[in-house]
C-alpha cells in the first residue's frame, strides 16, 4: 500500500454517492490510491495532466457528461486512460467512447474484477505511455548534446555505413570518423550501435523501425 | 256882441261847432300820446332785449366805429358800460390785431357788398384774457332811404359749447375706441368659441368616427356587436347591432330592447349571470360574461359577452351600452368534454408514459444494485486480505444493507405505480376508441404516419377498466407507429373495431411496417424481450395480461402484403343485460 506522492491515482467520477464510495472503496481494497469527485467540473477544477493514474467515469452525468469529459482531456493533450460505467449503455455510445480511446466501457451492476482488471489495464497503459514519453525525453536529451558534425556522422551510422564510407561521404579522413563515431558514443552513452539506433528512433531523428 | 247880429242860434251853431273842434283836438292829442306812449315803450323793449340778450349785439357805422353796444359786448371788451366804447374801432379795443383785422375786413364785406355773414365762428380775445370763440352774424344797418350807414353784429360766445362739443367728441372716440376694443374682445370671444364649437364638432366627428371603427372591429373580431341606448328607467332601446346577431340567433334585434335586454331569450340556468351582467352595465362597470342564449331554432348557444357601459356624470348613470358578443358554443362544448374526460385523460396520458417511467425506475434500480453488489464484493476481498480493515467492511457492509433498502423503496414505489384496482363498468368501444384518438393522432403525427379508423357500427357493449383498455390500445398503436418508423411514407395505420361474433368484439390494428421474423413473433409477449434500443419489453406482456384478466386475448398475425396486425377480443355484453 504504497502512498508515495509518484504512486499513480485512480479519479472516479459519478454522481451517484452510492456508487462512488462503493467504487473507492473497491480500489483502496486492492492497495490503489483513490481520489473521487461528483462531477467532471469538480474533477476539472483539480486535475493536473502531469498527474499520473486513469479516470472512471459515468457516462450519463448532470452537467457535463462523460462522454464530454472525455473529448475535453482529449483537447487538453491530456491522455489519462478512462474507464467508462453506465447505467444502461447503448452500442453506439460505448463505440463512440471506445473510438476515443477508451481502455472499457463498464455496464453497471459490474464484477469487481471486470472493473479492477480495467482499472489495471488502464494504469498500465498510463505508466507504458509516461514510460515511453521518459524515454523520448531522456534519448532527446542525449542526442540535443551533439555538436551538427557529430549528428551527421550519426546518422550515417545508424543508417548501416562503415567508417570508410562516412569518411568519403563527408570529405574527410577515416581516422577523424573514428574519432566523432567514439565522441557520439560516450556522449549519447550506449554501448553499441544496435542502441544507438534505438536512441535515434526514440528521439525522433529517424522514423521508428515499422 | 259885435255879432250882434248874428242870432242866438247862430251862435249857439257856432259854440257846437267849436266844442266838437276842441274835442276833436284832444282826441288826437290823446292818439298822439298814445302813440308816442307806444314808441317809448317799444323802445324800452328793444332796449331791454338788447341789454339782456346772453349774446353781445354792438353796432358801427360806415367808419367801422362803435356807435352802440349792449352790456354783455362792453364787459367782454374791457369797458364798465356802453356809452365807454361809443366812436371806438375795433383796433382799441382788448381784441388781437389779426383779430381786429379780421373783423373789419367782415365789417367791410359787409356794408360794402351789402351781403349779411351769419354764424361764422370767429376766434376773439375776451377783457379777461380769455381767448373765446365766437358764433357771429352781422348784418348791415339802413337808413329810411335805404342807404347802408352801418354794421349790427350779435355774437354768441361758443367757446363753452365747443369745448363740451370737443370734449363729447373726445368721449364720443373714447367711446368709439371702448366699442371697438369691446367688439374686439367679443369677436375674439366669438371667435373662440367658434373654435370651441368647431372642436366639439371635430370630437363628435371623432367620437363618430371611434364609434363606427368600434363597431367595423367589433363586427370583425366577434360575431356581432351592438349599441344600446339607456333610458332613465333603465329599459334599453337598440341603436344598432350587426346583422350577424339575427343571422345567429334567428331573433330580431328588439328581443334585446326593455328592462330585461337579454333575459328574454337566456337560458333559464344562464339567468344570474345575465342579472349580474345588468347589474354591472347600469352601475357603469364593463363586464365580460359567458352565458347561453336560447336561439329561435331552439338550440343552445354559449356566448361570450364584452360589454362596456358610456357612463354620463351629470345624470349619474349609463347612458349606452356597446358590447360585442362571440358565439363561443363549440368552445365550450369541448371545454365540457375536456372537463368531462380530463381525470381518465390524465390517467391514459399517464400510463402512456410508463415506458419512459419504468425505464427511468429500472435505471433507478441498477444504481443501488450495483451498489450492493460493489460493497459485498469488496468486503469479501477484504476479508481475504492478511490484515483486513473492519472499518472498510463495517461500511461496506452498512452500504450494502441501506442500498438494499433504497432499492427495496424503489420497487415500492414501481408497484404503487402500476397497482390499479380495475374499475369494471360497461363500455362502449366506440367512445373507448375516441378518447384514445387523440394521443394516438398526436403520436401518429409525430411518426408522420396516417391513422385511419374503420369501426363497425352498432358495436355491442362491453364490460372492462376504460383505462386498462385504453392502455393496450395506446399501446398496440404505438407498436404498430414504430414498426413502421424505418418504411417508406405513406405510412398507415388502421384501427378496427368489429363484433364478428355476437358475444365478442374484437379490436384490431395494423401496421404496414417491415413484419416480425419469426424469432421476433415466437418470443413476442415474453417480458423483458424487446426489439426496441430503448424498449424495456413489457408493453405486449402488460397488454396481454391485462386482455386476458378481461377475458379476451391478444394476438398478432402478418398481414397478407406487409405489416403485423395485432388484436384482441373482449366478451361483448349481450344485448338483452346491456
Amino acid at each position: 500500500m504504497t502512498t508515495n506522492i509518484d504512486a499513480p491515482s485512480v479519479y472516479v467520477v459519478d454522481d451517484d454517492p452510492g456508487v462512488r464510495q462503493m467504487i473507492g472503496r473497491m480500489v483502496r481494497s486492492v492497495g490503489l490510491r483513490v481520489e473521487t469527485f461528483t462531477c467532471v467540473k469538480e474533477f476539472l477544477d483539480q486535475y493536473d495532466p502531469k498527474d499520473a493514474g486513469c479516470l472512471v467515469l459515468d457516462v450519463r452525468m448532470p452537467g457535463m457528461s462523460g462522454l464530454e469529459l472525455q473529448e475535453r482531456l482529449a483537447a487538453m493533450n491530456a491522455h489519462l486512460p478512462i474507464v467508462f460505467i453506465t447505467g444502461h449503455g447503448t452500442i453506439p455510445m460505448s463505440v463512440r467512447a471506445m473510438k476515443r480511446g477508451a481502455v472499457d466501457f463498464i455496464e453497471k451492476p459490474f464484477d469487481d474484477q471486470v472493473l479492477l482488471d480495467a482499472i489495471h489495464a488502464a494504469l498500465a497503459k498510463d505508466e507504458e505511455r509516461r514510460r515511453s514519453e521518459a524515454a523520448r525525453t531522456d534519448a532527446q536529451c542525449r542526442l540535443a548534446l551533439l555538436t551538427p558534425r557529430e549528428r551527421e556522422v550519426l546518422l550515417l551510422v545508424v543508417a548501416g555505413k562503415a567508417n570508410k564510407q562516412i569518411a568519403a561521404d563527408l570529405g574527410t579522413t577515416e581516422q577523424t570518423i573514428k574519432l566523432h563515431r567514439s565522441r557520439v558514443m560516450k556522449k549519447t552513452a550506449v554501448d553499441s550501435v544496435a542502441q544507438l539506433v534505438v536512441l535515434a528512433q526514440l528521439g525522433g531523428v529517424i522514423p521508428p523501425a515499422s | 256882441m259885435r255879432d250882434s247880429s248874428k242870432t242866438k242860434a247862430q251862435l249857439l251853431q257856432e259854440l257846437q261847432a267849436l266844442r266838437a273842434r276842441v274835442e276833436e283836438l284832444g282826441q288826437a292829442e290823446a292818439e298822439r300820446r298814445q302813440a308816442e306812449d307806444a314808441l317809448r315803450e317799444q323802445k324800452t323793449l328793444l332796449d331791454n332785449i338788447i341789454t339782456h340778450i346772453p349774446g353781445a349785439v354792438y353796432w358801427k357805422d360806415r367808419q367801422y366805429l362803435y356807435a352802440g353796444c349792449n352790456n354783455a359786448f362792453a364787459k367782454k371788451a374791457g369797458a364798465a358800460f356802453p356809452q365807454q366804447i361809443l366812436g371806438k374801432s375795433d383796433y382799441d379795443l382788448v381784441w388781437r390785431r389779426e383779430e381786429a383785422d379780421y373783423f373789419r375786413e367782415c365789417d367791410r364785406k359787409v356794408m360794402d357788398e351789402d351781403r349779411p355773414l351769419l354764424n361764422v365762428e370767429e376766434p376773439e380775445r375776451q377783457a379777461d384774457g380769455r381767448q373765446a370763440i365766437l358764433l357771429t352774424s352781422k348784418v348791415p344797418l339802413r337808413d329810411k332811404e335805404g342807404r347802408i350807414w352801418g354794421v349790427l353784429g350779435i355774437d354768441t360766445d361758443v367757446s363753452e359749447l365747443k369745448r363740451v362739443e370737443a370734449e363729447l367728441r373726445e368721449m364720443h372716440a373714447e367711446l368709439e375706441k371702448r366699442v371697438q376694443e369691446r367688439t374686439a374682445e367679443l369677436a375674439a370671444a366669438n371667435e373662440q368659441l367658434r373654435r370651441e364649437v368647431a372642436e366639439r364638432e371635430r370630437a363628435q366627428q371623432a367620437l363618430r368616427a371611434s364609434e363606427e371603427r368600434y363597431r367595423l372591429v367589433s363586427e370583425l373580431t366577434s360575431d356581432y356587436a351592438y349599441a344600446l341606448r339607456v333610458e332613465p328607467d333603465g329599459a334599453c332601446r337598440v341603436e344598432w347591432v350587426t346583422e350577424a346577431f339575427a343571422r345567429m340567433t334567428g331573433h330580431s334585434a328588439s328581443v334585446l330592447e326593455g328592462r330585461d335586454g337579454w333575459l328574454a331569450i337566456a337560458h333559464p340556468e344562464d339567468v344570474p349571470i345575465l342579472e349580474r351582467r345588468s347589474h354591472a352595465l347600469l352601475s357603469g362597470r364593463s363586464i365580460v360574461s359567458e352565458f347561453r342564449i336560447l336561439t329561435a331554432d331552439g338550440r343552445t348557444c354559449w356566448l361570450c359577452d364584452h360589454a362596456r357601459p358610456l357612463w354620463c356624470d351629470e345624470s349619474r348613470r349609463a347612458v349606452r351600452i356597446l358590447g360585442a358578443a362571440q358565439d363561443v358554443t363549440e368552445r365550450k362544448q369541448a371545454e365540457d368534454e375536456a372537463r368531462r374526460h380530463q381525470a381518465s385523460l390524465a390517467q391514459v396520458s399517464r400510463l402512456s408514459t410508463m415506458g419512459e417511467l419504468a425505464g427511468q425506475l429500472a435505471h433507478e434500480l441498477n444504481q443501488p444494485l450495483c451498489t450492493i453488489v460493489g460493497n459485498a464484493q469488496t468486503a469479501q476481498r477484504l476479508l481475504n486480505a492478511p490484515t483486513p480493515s473492519m472499518t472498510e467492511i463495517r461500511e461496506a457492509l452498512a452500504d450494502v444493507v441501506a442500498y438494499g433498502k433504497h432499492a427495496g423503496d424503489v420497487i415500492r414505489r414501481l408497484r404503487s405505480f402500476l397497482r390499479q384496482e380495475p374499475q369494471i363498468v360497461v363500455l362502449n368501444i366506440q367512445r373507448l376508441i375516441e378518447e384514445v384518438a387523440d394521443l394516438a393522432e398526436a403520436d401518429a403525427r409525430q411518426h408522420h404516419a396516417r391513422l385511419r379508423f374503420e369501426l363497425a357500427e352498432n358495436l355491442p357493449a362491453v364490460r372492462g377498466d376504460p383505462i386498462q383498455l385504453q392502455q393496450v390500445l395506446l399501446n398496440l398503436v404505438r407498436n404498430g407507429l414504430e414498426a413502421m418508423a424505418n418504411t417508406e411514407e405513406p405510412r398507415e395505420l388502421i384501427v378496427r373495431a368489429c363484433s364478428p361474433k355476437a358475444d365478442e368484439v374484437t379490436i384490431s390494428v395494423s401496421d404496414s411496417g417491415t413484419g416480425l421474423t419469426e424469432d421476433v413473433a415466437a418470443r413476442l409477449f415474453e417480458t423483458f424481450f424487446t426489439t426496441k434500443p430503448t424498449g424495456l419489453g413489457l408493453g405486449l406482456p402488460i397488454s396481454r395480461s391485462i386482455v386476458e384478466a378481461h377475458g379476451g386475448h391478444l394476438s398478432a398475425t402478418p398481414n397478407p402484403d406487409r405489416g403485423t396486425t395485432f388484436s384482441f377480443t373482449l366478451p361483448a355484453i349481450p344485448e338483452a343485460a346491456a
